[in-house]
C-alpha cells in the first residue's frame, strides 16, 4: 500500500529521499518539531507530499512523536536495567530534579546497568548509575542545564579462548576503530581479495561456510545472498544490501559492541554482501538508543569515502555502491526486516506480508539482502580463512561461533565469543558464575522473543535447533540472568506490554492480543485471576503465535508459554493451585518456534 | 466528416483482455479435497473462493492489494505452520484445508479480540445487516468476551461531512479505507497514524475530513467493514428497497452506479449512491458528484408543472395538454408561415441517447429542417472535426485502461483529477506507477504538479508548442518511418510548415522554456508506447481544430495510434455528448456521421422514416443565436441546456433568444435560458429514465429507471412524442417511449451500432464499445488497429499557428481562463442543489491570482475585485494561486451570480465555431 508514497517521494524529495530523513533532520534540529500538527502540515506542504503520510510517518516513531521529558533523562527499562533497580532510579530522579523522567528501552550497557540517557541543549550523553555519587551528579547537571561531569561507560569483552574461535572480538583490543589501525590489522583485505574473484565463487564461500543468520532466524546467509543476486538476473532490478543494526532486544549488546569496537569488520563484511550480490546501495540501519554508535560511523563513513572503500571505482575495481547510514528512532519493530525495509523507504514502518521475501522484492522493489551486523561482521573472516575454516567450528546445523551477551547477575558481565554448541551453564561459569551469592531463577535467552529457561535448560548446547526442540529460543543470544529475587510474572507481564507498545499495530493478533494479555497479568497481579484466566492467556499465546504477521507478535509467545510451563509455580502467590494451561500442557510445549514463525 | 468505408480488421478484442485471458497459466489447488484451477499468480483465498469454502476475512477487498491484517483467513497450506489466505501464493499441487481445531480456536479467538475493541450495539448501528464484522461473527459462532477490558479506544466521532458519518469507535484497523484512498483515489487523505493498539485512522493531521482537503469520494465509507465511516443514507434510511444499476450523469466518465433506493412516504428517493463494482468505465469508483450530489432529483426546486408565458409577460402554471397543444400548433404555424430555416432545436448532451435520436427525428421529419445541434459545439466540436478528418471517426481512438499500459502520457488542456475525478484519479495511478506524464497547461493542476514535464505555456499558445514538438520529432529524426510510409499520407508537407517553430520560437510566444519542450518531444517520440490525452483547454480556443490536428500528426509521425496504451483521446466534457453526437443530434449528420448528403444514408433513413428535409445543413448552435437576431429564424426548441448561462457573450445569446417569435424549454429546473421561453416543460432527471448514455470511450452504456418521474414532469423523448402527435406525426417508438425500440432504430441506421440492442447491454454493468457492427461483434477498444485506419489511412494535417481571438494590452493586461473543480458540475444547476455546497471549497467563485499580480495591484487575498473584459464585468473574490503563472488569471463557471461568462470572448474556432472559452482578456480592478 505504500508503493505511491514511495513513488511520490521519488518524485517530490529525490530518489531514494524519504520523509523519515526529513523528520529526522528537522528532529535533529529541535527535538520538540515534530510535536506539532501545523509544523507537519507546512513541512507536508513544502515537500509536495500528503499530510496524512508525514503524519503518519512522525506518529510512528517515538523519538519524533514523543516531546522530550523535562529533565531531559531518560532511564532504561530493559529487563537487564530493571534488575538493576532501573525502576526505583526512575523514580528518585524524577523526585531529585524535580521534573519527568522519561523511558527508553535498552542502551545496550546490561552489563553496566542502571543505565540513562541524558539530553542537554542537543548534547547528549550515556551513563550507568551505579552509585549515589553518579546519581548526585546527573541531578547537579540537570539543574544546571548541563551535562554530567561522568565518563561514558564500555561494554566488557571477552574473546574465545581458543585461537580457531576467536574470530569476531579478535582485533577490539588493537583499537581498530581507528581505520588506519583497522587496515594495519588487516581491514579491507577481504573486500580486496573479494573484488578480484567471480562473484559465484564469492557466493558458494558464503554458501560453504554455512554461516546462519545471527538475528534470530538462522537462516542461511549464503542461500540468501544467492537468490538475491538470482532475483537480480529475473528482475533486472539492482540489489541492496542491508544491515540490520536495530538491536532492540533488551539484554542484547553483541551488535553495540560490534558496531563501536571494530565498525571495519561490520563495514567490510556488508561490502562482501554487496559485492556477492553486485548491490550498487548498502544500508545500515543503526538504532537510535545507540548515540554513540551513530556519531561514531558518521565520521568513520567520511574516513572510508576518503579512502575510496565506498562509493564510485571502489579500490580501482570498477565495483561502485553508495552507502547510506539510517539512524533509527525508536521503533523495536523496525528491527523485523520488511519494517526496516518501509523505515528504509521512508513510509510508516508497518510490516509487510511475505512473499515476497526481501530477497526477491525488498527495499523499493529491489532484491534485498537484510542481515545483522553479527552475520555479517563474519564475512571478512571467512573471505581470508575459507569456509572450511569456519564450517568445521560449531554444533549439529549451527556451524561458527556465536557472541553472547551477559546482564550484570554475573561476576564478570559483559560479550562473550564461543564456539556454538558450548552450553549457556558454561558460559556463565566462564563468567564467574552469578554475583554475590544470588541463586539462579531463569534465563531470557534471545530478548523478547526468545526462551525463558530453567536450570535444567542452561545445558542445551547454543544451537538453532537443539534450543527450538527444547521449546525454547536461542535469538540473537543476548541473556538477562534473572535471579530468585525476580517475580516473574511482572516479568511476564512486561513482555505482554513491551510487544502493545511495540507492536506496529497491523495484524490484529498483535496489536489486541498483546493488550487484552496485558490486561490478563494485570488482573492476575491484582489478585483476582483464577485457572481460567491461564487457560484463556494460553489460548491467546496460541492465536498470537499461528496468527501473527510477523515476528513480534509471533515471538512473544515463546517466553511467556516457557513461563507457564517451567515456571508455573510462579503464579501460585496469585493463584493458588496454579496448573499448566490444558493447550499449553497438550501441546507438549513445542507449540511452533520463533524460527518457524520468521520464515513461515 | 469523411465517409469511411467499414475496415473490419481493425475491429477486435481489446488485447489486454485478450491476453489475461489466453495468457495465464492454470494452476490445480486442491481445497478440503476438491481441485480447483485458478490463473497462476493468484491468492490461495481465490482458490478457497472458487471451491465455495467459507474462509473469513475482514481487512481484504477485492478492490486492493493483499494487506495481511486481520489474519481470520488462516488455512493450511501442508507446511509446518497456517498460512494468511489473502497474501500466500498458490502453486501447483497445493493442498488447502480451510478446517482444523487450530484454525477454528484461531479465527474464532482473533474475532473475539476483535470484539473485545468494538461496540456491541449493532440495532442501532448504520452497518446492521451489512456489517462484515457481524457476519463473520454469525458464520463462526461468537458467544461472549471473555478477556478482561480495561482499555478500549475512544476514538475520533464526527458529523461534520454532510454525506459521511464518522465513528471510530468501530473502527477495527483493517486500513481498508486508508488503502482505497492511497491504491484507487490516490488523494492520500486518510493514512494510519501512531503504532499498536493506538494505531488510528487519521484524516490528514488527525482532522476533519474538510480540513484534510478530502475529495469526498466517499470510497472509504464503501470499503468500511463496519460503521466507522459510513454513508448518511446509511444512517437515514438502512438497507435499500431495491438496487438499480445505471450510468452517472455528470462528466462523460461514464460511471456504472447502483443507486440505492428507499421509500419515504408515498414518494421513493434515493438512499444512497454507490459506484458499481463491476463499472467498467470507474472499475468500483466514483466522485463526490456521481456518489453524492443527487439530491437535485427531489429538490423543491424541481419543475412539476408546464408553464407558459402569459399576456402579463410572466410565466404560468399550465396543464400538460394546455402547453402541448400550444406548442404543437405554434410550431406548427412557424412551419408553415416561414418555412424549415424558422426553426431550430438545441438538444442535450446531458440527456440519453434515445431522448436525442427522437429529439433529432423529429426536428428532421416533423419540422423538416436539419437544424439541431448540441452543446459538443461548444466544447469538443474541433476533436470530432480533426479525428474525423484525419483518421475516420470523430471519437476518441483507445479506452480508459490504456493509461495503465502506456509509457508516457501528453495530457494537454485537461484538469482531469477535477473534472473527470474517477479518470483522473487513474492516470495519477498510472503515473505514480512509473508511466512519465508531460503535462501542456497554463495552470499548474493537480496532474500537473506530478508530471516530469510541465509545459506550463500561455493562454492561446497550443498551436506553437504542439508545432514546435512536431519540429523537434522531426528535426531529430524520432519518427516512425515505415508506419508513416504504409499507414498515413499528406507526410511530405509538414515539415515545411513546421521547420520553422523551433523550440525557441515557440518560447517567444508560449513562455514556455524550449529546453521543456526539447524534453518532452524526446519523451514522447521515444518511450515506444506514448498516448495524447486532450481536454477543453485543446478545444475551446479560435484554433482549437489545429491544436487537435497537431496532436494527431505527433501521433501519426511516431507511430502511436492503434495500439495498446497509445493513440490521440479526447476526454469528453458531458455524461452523453459522444452520445448525442453520435446520434446524430448535428446539422450536417445522421446517426454515426453519416453525412445528410450520404445517398445512402438518406436512403435508408427515407426508407424508413417516409420524409427528410432538403440535403442542406442545418444551423450551428452560434448560427442559430445570429439567425434569431436577423429575424430568420423564429422558434427554438432548447432541452436541457442553459445557454444563456453557459455560453459565451451570454448578452448576445440572450438577446437572441429575446429576439424569437416562440421559444420552448424542457428542464428539470427553472434555468436562466427557462426564464426566457414562452413555454416551459418540466423535464426528467437522468434516474428517472431508461435509455444509454455514451462516455468519452465510445463506451454505450445503460441507463435505468431508478425513480418514478417527479409527479408532474415528463421524460424527455415522451415530450417530444407529445408534441409531435398533435403535430400529427407518431416518431413510432411507442407513446410513452419504448427507450429499446428507439437503439433498435438508431442501431439500423448507423452501420458502426449495427450491434448494439437492449438485449446485449441487459447486464448490470455491461457495455459495448462502438464500432460493434454486427449481434457477434465485441465492441471495439481500441480503434485503427494495426494502422488499419477506419479513414484507409491516417492524414496529416501541417497547421501553422495562429493568435488567439484576443490577446492582453495595455487595458486588458491580463489572461483570463476558466475551467472546473471537483465540486461542481458546469453551471452548478444540480450540484448547486446538493449538500456538495456544504464543503468548503465549492461555496463561491473565486479569482485566482498570482499573489504577485496581486500585490502589485496591491489586491488582498480574499478582496473582492473587478474583473473587466471588452464585453462586460464582474465583480468576485480573489484568491491567490501559485498553480498560475503571472499575467494569467483564472474563474470557473460554476456560479451564476459570478457569470464568468459574459466576460469571455466571442471569438470560435475557425472550422467548427467552438467557442474560445480558455482566452480573453481582462482588466483586473481594486475596488
Amino acid at each position: 500500500m505504500s508503493n505511491n508514497l514511495i513513488a511520490l517521494q521519488n518524485r517530490f524529495l529525490g530518489k531514494g529521499e524519504t520523509v523519515y530523513d526529513k523528520l529526522a533532520v528537522l528532529h535533529d534540529e529541535d527535538p520538540a518539531a515534530l510535536t506539532s500538527s501545523t509544523a507537519i502540515e507546512s513541512l507536508a506542504k513544502d515537500m509536495n507530499l500528503p499530510p496524512s503520510h508525514v503524519h503518519s510517518v512522525a506518529q510512528f516513531y517515538d523519538g519524533f512523536k514523543q516531546a522530550a521529558p523535562s529533565s531531559g533523562i531518560k532511564v532504561c527499562n530493559g529487563e537487564a536495567c530493571l534488575c538493576q533497580g532501573s525502576a526505583d532510579l526512575k523514580t528518585r530522579l524524577a523526585d531529585k530534579t524535580g521534573k519527568d523522567v522519561g523511558d527508553i528501552t535498552c542502551l545496550g550497557y546490561c552489563d553496566q546497568g542502571p543505565a540513562v540517557v541524558v539530553e542537554q541543549n542537543h548534547n547528549s550523553g550515556v551513563y550507568a548509575l551505579h552509585d549515589d555519587a553518579s546519581e548526585a551528579a546527573v541531578v547537579d547537571a540537570v539543574a544546571n542545564g548541563e551535562l554530567p561531569d561522568l565518563s561514558e561507560p564500555e561494554n566488557a569483552i571477552y574473546p574465545s579462548p581458543d585461537a580457531k574461535s576467536n574470530i569476531l572480538l579478535r582485533n577490539m583490543a588493537n583499537g581498530v576503530d581507528d581505520l588506519d589501525t583497522a587496515r594495519k590489522h588487516g581491514a579491507y583485505e577481504s573486500l580486496k581479495k573479494a573484488l578480484a574473484m567471480p562473484r559465484e565463487e564469492l557466493l558458494q564461500l558464503f554458501v560453504d561456510a554455512n554461516l546462519r543468520g545471527r538475528g534470530g532466524a538462522g537462516f542461511p546467509i549464503g542461500i540468501k545472498l544467492k537468490t538475491v543476486s538470482e532475483s537480480v538476473a529475473s528482475s533486472g532490478n539492482d540489489a541492496v544490501v542491508v544491515c540490520n543494526a536495530d538491536e532492540g532486544d533488551a539484554g542484547a549488546y553483541i551488535d553495540k559492541v560490534l558496531l563501536e569496537k571494530d565498525p571495519h569488520a561490520v563495514l567490510e563484511g556488508i561490502l562482501l554482501a554487496a559485492v556477492a550480490t553486485g548491490a550498487t546501495q548498502a544500508f545500515l540501519y543503526l538504532r537510535g538508543e545507540y548515540p554513540t554508535a551513530i556519531q561514531q560511523w558518521k565520521q568513520l563513513l567520511v574516513d572510508v569515502e576518503n579512502a575510496n572503500l565506498l562509493g564510485d571505482n571502489i579500490l580501482g575495481s570498477g565495483y561502485s555502491c553508495s552507502f547510506k547510514l539510517v539512524p533509527g528512532h525508536g521503533a523495536y519493530v523496525c528491527g523485523e526486516e520488511t519494517s526496516l525495509l518501509r523505515s528504509l523507504e521512508g513510509v510508516a514502518a508497518q510490516v509487510s506480508p511475505k512473499p515476497p521475501f526481501p530477497a526477491v522484492s525488498g527495499y523499493q522493489g529491489r532484491p534485498t539482502a537484510v542481515n545483522n551486523v553479527e552475520t555479517l561482521a563474519n564475512l571478512p573472516w571467512i573471505v581470508e580463512h575459507g569456509a572450511e575454516a569456519y564450517a568445521a567450528l560449531g554444533h549439529g546445523k549451527s556451524r561458527g561461533t556465536k557472541l553472547v551477551s551477559l546482564n550484570a547477575a554475573v561476576e564478570k558481565p559483559g560479550v562473550y565469543e564461543v564456539e556454538l554448541g558450548t552450553t549457556l551453564h558454561d558460559v556463565i561459569e566462564r563468567a564467574g558464575g552469578l554475583k554475590d551469592g544470588k541463586k539462579f531463577r531463569a534465563a531470557q535467552v534471545g530478548g523478547p522473543l526468545g526462551g525463558l529457561l530453567d536450570e535444567g535448560r542452561l545445558n542445551l548446547p547454543l544451537d538453532f535447533e537443539a534450543y527450538a526442540q527444547a521449546g525454547v529460543m536461542l535469538g540473537h543470544a543476548g541473556v538477562v540472568i534473572y535471579t530468585d529475587d525476580v517475580d516473574l510474572v511482572k516479568i511476564g507481564r512486561g513482555l505482554m506490554r513491551f510487544c502493545a507498545v511495540e507492536s506496529c499495530g497491523k495484524c490484529f493478533p498483535c496489536r489486541l492480543g498483546s493488550v487484552r494479555g496485558t490486561d490478563i497479568f494485570d488482573k492476575i497481579l491484582d489478585g483476582n485471576g483464577t485457572q481460567a484466566d491461564l487457560e484463556l492467556l494460553a489460548e491467546l499465546l496460541e492465536t498470537m503465535q499461528v496468527g501473527s504477521l510477523c515476528a513480534l507478535g509471533g515471538g512473544i509467545p515463546t517466553p511467556i508459554i516457557n513461563l507457564l510451563t517451567f515456571f508455573i509455580g510462579s503464579f501460585s502467590p496469585y493463584i493458588p493451585d496454579a496448573r499448566v494451561p490444558q493447550l499449553v500442557r497438550d501441546d507438549d510445549v513445542e507449540l511452533h518456534t520463533v524460527d518457524e514463525v520468521r520464515h513461515g | 466528416m469523411a465517409d469511411a468505408p467499414h475496415a473490419k480488421s481493425s475491429l477486435s478484442l481489446h488485447p489486454s483482455v485478450a491476453s489475461i485471458k489466453a495468457g495465464k497459466q492454470q494452476v490445480k489447488v486442491t481445497v478440503d479435497g476438491e481441485d480447483v484451477y485458478v490463473d497462476e499468480g493468484s491468492m490461495v483465498l481465490d482458490a478457497t473462493n472458487k471451491a465455495g469454502a467459507y474462509v473469513p476475512t475482514l481487512c481484504n477487498s477485492d478492490a486492493l492489494e493483499p494487506f495481511g491484517a486481520c489474519r481470520m483467513c488462516m488455512v493450511d497450506v501442508g507446511g509446518r505452520r497456517p498460512a494468511a489466505a489473502c497474501h500466500t501464493p498458490v502453486y501447483e499441487g497445493m493442498q488447502v484445508t480451510t478446517s482444523t481445531p487450530v484454525l477454528e480456536r484461531v479465527r474464532k479467538n482473533t474475532l473475539e479480540l476483535v470484539i473485545s475493541d468494538h461496540p456491541l450495539d449493532c440495532l442501532g448501528c448504520p452497518a446492521n445487516q451489512r456489517c462484515e464484522l457481524q457476519t463473520v461473527a454469525a458464520k463462526l459462532g461468537f458467544r461472549e468476551v471473555r478477556y478482561p477490558t480495561t482499555t478500549t479506544r475512544e476514538g475520533w466521532q464526527s458529523d461534520d461531512h454532510p454525506f459521511l458519518k464518522i465513528d471510530m469507535q468501530k473502527c477495527i484497523a483493517c486500513a481498508r479505507c486508508v488503502r482505497v484512498c492511497d491504491e484507487t483515489q490516490g488523494s492520500f487523505i486518510l493514512s494510519m497514524a501512531g503504532r499498536g493498539f493506538d494505531a488510528h485512522v487519521s484524516a490528514g493531521v488527525d482532522q476533519e475530513f474538510r480540513d484534510a482537503d478530502c475529495r469526498s469520494c466517499g470510497a472509504c465509507a464503501i470499503e468500511c467493514p463496519v460503521a466507522a465511516i459510513s454513508d448518511v443514507g446509511d444512517v437515514d434510511y438502512g438497507v435499500a428497497e431495491e438496487v438499480v444499476t445505471t450510468t452517472c450523469a455528470y462528466c462523460a466518465v461514464g460511471c456504472s452506479l447502483d443507486v440505492h433506493v428507499a421509500q419515504d412516504g408515498k414518494d421513493n428517493v434515493v438512499a444512497k449512491i454507490e459506484p458499481n463494482k463491476n463499472g467498467s468505465a470507474n472499475r468500483g469508483h466514483a466522485c463526490v458528484k456521481g456518489r453524492f450530489a443527487h439530491e437535485y432529483a427531489r429538490h423543491p426546486d424541481r419543475l412539476t408543472t408546464p408553464l407558459i408565458r402569459g399576456d402579463d409577460g410572466e410565466l404560468h402554471p399550465a396543464t400538460w395538454p394546455e402547453a402541448l397543444d400550444l406548442v404543437a400548433d405554434r410550431l406548427g404555424a412557424i412551419r408553415d408561415e416561414h418555412g424549415a430555416d424558422a426553426f431550430a432545436a438545441i438538444s442535450s448532451s446531458r440527456c440519453t441517447n434515445e431522448d436525442n435520436f427522437v429529439f433529432q427525428k423529429f426536428t428532421r421529419t416533423v419540422m423538416n429542417t436539419h437544424s439541431i445541434d448540441n452543446c459538443s459545439r461548444v466544447c469538443h466540436s474541433p476533436s470530432a472535426f480533426g479525428l474525423g478528418k484525419a483518421l475516420g471517426t470523430g471519437a476518441g481512438t483507445n479506452s480508459f485502461e490504456d493509461v495503465e499500459h502506456t509509457k508516457c502520457i501528453i495530457l494537454i488542456g485537461a484538469n482531469p483529477t477535477e473534472a473527470h475525478p474517477v479518470f483522473g484519479m487513474r492516470i495519477k495511478q498510472a503515473v505514480m506507477k512509473g508511466a512519465k506524464l508531460i503535462s501542456i497547461d497554463p495552470r499548474k493542476t493537480e496532474l500537473a504538479t506530478l508530471a516530469d514535464v510541465h509545459l506550463q505555456l500561455n493562454p492561446g499558445s497550443n498551436v506553437a508548442v504542439v508545432n514546435a514538438l512536431q519540429h523537434v520529432v522531426l528535426r531529430d529524426k524520432l519518427v516512425d518511418d515505415e508506419f508513416i510510409q504504409n499507414h498515413t499520407t499528406g507526410f511530405d508537407t509538414l515539415w515545411d510548415e513546421v521547420k520553422d517553430c523551433t523550440p525557441e520560437w515557440a518560447e517567444g510566444i508560449s513562455n514556455v522554456p524550449a529546453a521543456l519542450i526539447e524534453d518532452a518531444a524526446k519523451m514522447y517520440a521515444t518511450s515506444g508506447t506514448s498516448m495524447i490525452l486532450w481536454g477543453l483547454g485543446v478545444t475551446e480556443g479560435a484554433h482549437g481544430s489545429n491544436t487537435v490536428f497537431g496532436l494527431i500528426n505527433l501521433g501519426l509521425m511516431t507511430g502511436n495510434i492503434g495500439r495498446l496504451g497509445t493513440g490521440t483521446n479526447p476526454i469528453r466534457g458531458q455524461n452523453n455528448v459522444q452520445g448525442a453526437s453520435d446520434v446524430g443530434a448535428l446539422p450536417n449528420v445522421f446517426s454515426d456521421y453519416r453525412p445528410i448528403t450520404d445517398e445512402t444514408a438518406q436512403k435508408e433513413h427515407l426508407a424508413r422514416w417516409g420524409t427528410l428535409p432538403e440535403p442542406k445543413a442545418g444551423l450551428t448552435i452560434p448560427d442559430m443565436f445570429d439567425a434569431a437576431h436577423d429575424g430568420t429564424l423564429k422558434a427554438m426548441w432548447i432541452i436541457a441546456e442553459d445557454v444563456a448561462q453557459s455560453d459565451p457573450n451570454t448578452e448576445h445569446v440572450v438577446g437572441a433568444l429575446r429576439a424569437l417569435d416562440f421559444f420552448v424549454v424542457q428542464d428539470i429546473f427553472l434555468s436562466e435560458t427557462a426564464k426566457l421561453a414562452d413555454v416551459v416543460f418540466p423535464g426528467a432527471t437522468f434516474l428517472e429514465k431508461d435509455g444509454t448514455f455514451v462516455n468519452s470511450d465510445r463506451r454505450i452504456q445503460r441507463v435505468r429507471k431508478a425513480l418514478e418521474p417527479l409527479p408532474g414532469s415528463m421524460p424527455d423523448g415522451d415530450v417530444v412524442q407529445e408534441v409531435a402527435l398533435r403535430m400529427g406525426h407518431d416518431l413510432g417508438f411507442g407513446t410513452p417511449i419504448d427507450a429499446s425500440k428507439v437503439m433498435d432504430e438508431l442501431a439500423a441506421l448507423s452501420p458502426h451500432w449495427n450491434g448494439v440492442s437492449y438485449a446485449r447491454l441487459d447486464a448490470p454493468a455491461s457495455f459495448l464499445q462502438w464500432p460493434c457492427t454486427s449481434a457477434d461483434h465485441p465492441g471495439t477498444a481500441i480503434v485503427h488497429q494495426d494502422g488499419a485506419f477506419l479513414s484507409g489511412k491516417g492524414k496529416f494535417h501541417p497547421v501553422g499557428w495562429q493568435e488567439p481571438g484576443e490577446m492582453p494590452d495595455d487595458d486588458f493586461p491580463f489572461f483570463l481562463t476558466t475551467g472546473r473543480q471537483l465540486f461542481h458540475y458546469n453551471v452548478g444547476t444540480q450540484t448547486r442543489r446538493s449538500k456538495v455546497v456544504e464543503l468548503s471549497p465549492a461555496k463561491k467563485e473565486r479569482l485566482r491570482i498570482h499573489p504577485k499580480d496581486a500585490k502589485r495591484l496591491h489586491i488582498d487575498n480574499g478582496e473582492i475585485v473587478t474583473v473587466r473584459s471588452r464585453r462586460g464585468v464582474v465583480d468576485v473574490e480573489a484568491e491567490y494561486s501559485r498553480a498560475l503563472r503571472p499575467g494569467t488569471v483564472f474563474m470557473t463557471f460554476h456560479f451564476p451570480e459570478t457569470r464568468t461568462n459574459i466576460l469571455l470572448s466571442s471569438a470560435a474556432d475557425e472550422y467548427t465555431q467552438c467557442p474560445e472559452y480558455k482566452v480573453s482578456a481582462v482588466a483586473i480592478e481594486k475596488q
